[in-house]
């Protein structure tokens, strides 16, 4: 029996038996972890601290010889408070852990654990626009995944044009131009931009930012549903 | 012109907020209507009225802290008040409403206190405003200790630059943090005070409009062993030199 | 049926509760979502009632804290809310399937009799 020290996220809690919690976390080293809390679950008081929801923390487990681990202790390292007094924001935090969840198997790489981190940043910090953070982790997702569209030249071959004007075609992963077109260079640069990993304060400082956001949204959702992530 | 802008965007954000604050009586009125009328009873008539006037009231006092936001060439006449009156004319305001949501009001006037400069209009809605938003918001801070009263007082103490003039209750939840957060997320979140109040706690935010205009602050403040929001108040020099 | 209504203001709550008990319900009331577990653990709730917004923790925290009981996963919550619904269509499908939210109520345009409609449907689910 050896005991282990890791930094973790809870992404979820089932009941098991009389008195004991399954917490899966989020690690960095460990990926998924299932732990044991033991005895935890009379005391109904969670919402005490919202200590689970959307913090950051260190726990000493101690691994048996079955998967799962036994919780032995844990720390609070940060817990992003500012999220759960925005009912908004609780809710977005909450969709972007289960969207995580779901689209990783039981090893994902540290990556996963750095963008749920910076996403709580993000959601945290209220000059931060929501619908921005929402576009931002889709596109990391996608981007981790491999799934990212081809943002530098179009359909055509052609370098994109600052002042063309441009449709997406999800066949080719890549933009068409058209001469009535929904998205422009703004649009392509401010999408570049994000899938090169720059995080949501900075691109909040971008102006126009906001709307850049909603009119890429219903693109990103295409991407996401198209690569059934 | 970037200052005109921004004053426009924070009177907006007061309107939306101040909107959102005003469905609430008429949401209670609407419905408690409703059960009188499945009832068929006239019980509940003296509780429709005291909402209906208290959301006039309110109305009033929303649309001057508004227009204050608006105009900056708004000149508010300052003139000597007594606070006392002023605090048990707030309190008169504030009653109905205070016992329907089973707060008892009261008045602590800890010595006696010259007239201070304000604008009487101004300094009457700023705290007709923020009682009532504490008001709605005490029955939910105080959920641990069920058998004791909720209370609301209005007071009166002298600090180091004046007199602070105020509204006080046991909701440790009122920190100088929290208003620091509400005025950050003022049009920017359903709920700026989440912390302190369940509503969007449009007083507080006409409050400070008010205030501000009068070039006076909210703050947060302690009283005894009180928590509290209130404004600092100067004396009437004038007189004194009398 | 046995209701547990959580709603913080005052005077709804009063009107919300006398009309639930004039059509037979029994009705536990309570301002926050942490009176709300600590009530669902004294009693089990056969309904919840539920309004988003609330002090310190919103009701999206109390769905997540209920559902995470096994024995309180199959307990309908009906939100009663002042938040509009078009705030949550991006969380819809999270809403209604994780957090179980059955039937979403907007109360400026949820009459009392619409409300006591809509948990007199639950009750003839049960039976």
């Amino acid at each position: 029996m050896r005991q282990l020290v890791t930094t973790g996220i809870v992404l979820g809690r089932t009941d098991y038996g009389e008195a004991d919690r399954i917490l899966t976390l989020l690690t960095p080293d460990h990926g998924k972890l299932r732990l044991m809390a033991k005895g935890v679950r009379r005391i109904k008081s969670k919402l005490a601290g919202g200590i689970e929801l959307f913090s950051v923390s260190d726990v000493t487990f101690i691994k048996g010889k079955s998967d799962m681990g036994t919780l032995a202790s844990s720390r609070l390292i940060k817990h992003y408070g500012t999220i759960v007094q925005d009912i908004n924001r609780t809710m977005v935090g909450y969709d972007l852990i289960k969207t995580l969840n779901k689209a990783t198997e039981d090893n994902p790489e540290a990556e996963y654990f750095h963008l749920l981190e910076q996403a709580f940043e993000a959601l945290d910090d209220a000059a931060v626009d929501l619908q921005l953070v929402q576009l931002w982790f889709a596109i990391q997702l996608l981007r981790f995944a491999g799934h990212s569209p081809n943002l530098k030249t179009d359909t055509a071959g052609n370098k994109l044009d600052i002042r063309g004007s441009y449709d997406f075609s999800f066949d080719d992963m890549a933009f068409t131009a058209r001469p009535d077109g929904h998205f422009t260079a703004n649009h392509i640069k401010f999408l570049r931009l994000i899938f090169s990993g720059n995080q949501p304060k900075v691109l909040q400082k971008l102006v126009g930012s906001e709307q850049l956001s909603l009119d890429c949204k219903a693109l990103v959702q295409g991407l996401t549903q198209s690569v059934r992530i | 012109m970037q200052q005109a802008r921004e004053r426009g965007v924070a009177s907006e954000q007061l309107l939306l907020s101040i909107a959102e604050q005003l469905k609430m009586p008429l949401l209670q009125i609407a419905r408690r209507a409703e059960l009188s009328i499945l009832q068929d009873s006239t019980e509940g008539l003296k509780e429709m009225q005291t909402t209906a006037d208290m959301a006039i009231r309110l109305l009033d006092n929303y649309l001057f802290g508004t227009r204050l936001a608006l105009e900056s060439e708004y000149q508010l006449q300052m003139e000597p008040v007594s606070i006392s009156s002023i605090l048990y004319d707030t309190g008169q305001q504030l009653d109905a409403m205070a016992k329907l949501y089973g707060v008892e009001l009261r008045l602590n006037l800890g010595g006696k206190f010259g007239p201070v400069m304000a604008h009487r209009q101004g300094l009457q809605s700023a705290l007709v405003s923020l009682g009532y938003s504490l008001i709605e918001a005490l029955p939910s801070l105080h959920t641990n200790k069920a058998d004791t009263k909720l209370k609301l007082e209005l007071a009166a103490h002298r600090c180091r630059y004046g007199v602070v003039a105020g509204l006080y209750s046991e909701a440790e939840q009122l920190t100088a943090e929290a208003l620091r957060q509400g005025r950050k997320l003022n049009g920017r979140a359903r709920q700026p005070l989440a912390t302190l109040t369940h509503s969007s706690g449009a007083g507080v935010f006409v409050a400070d409009a008010i205030l501000q205009a009068m070039d006076a602050e909210l703050k947060v403040s302690r009283h005894h062993n009180l928590y509290g929001l209130g404004t600092i108040l100067h004396p009437n020099m004038q007189i004194q030199l009398v | 049926m046995n209701v547990l209504l959580i709603e913080p203001d005052r005077l709804l709550v009063q009107t919300y509760a006398q009309a639930l008990e004039r059509d037979g319900h029994v009705v536990v009331v309570v301002g926050t979502a942490q009176a709300a577990i600590h009530a669902a653990d004294e009693r089990k709730p056969e309904l919840v009632i539920l309004e988003m917004q609330l002090v310190s923790h919103s009701g999206v925290e109390f769905l997540y804290e209920f559902r995470s009981y096994d024995d309180w996963q199959a307990i309908p919550v009906v939100v009663l809310s002042q938040v509009p619904p078009g705030e949550f269509i991006d969380s819809w499908g999270l809403l209604q399937g994780e957090l179980g939210v059955k039937k979403y109520l907007y109360k400026p345009r949820t009459k009392l009799e619409k409300l006591l409609r809509t948990i007199g449907e639950f009750e003839q689910v049960k039976a």
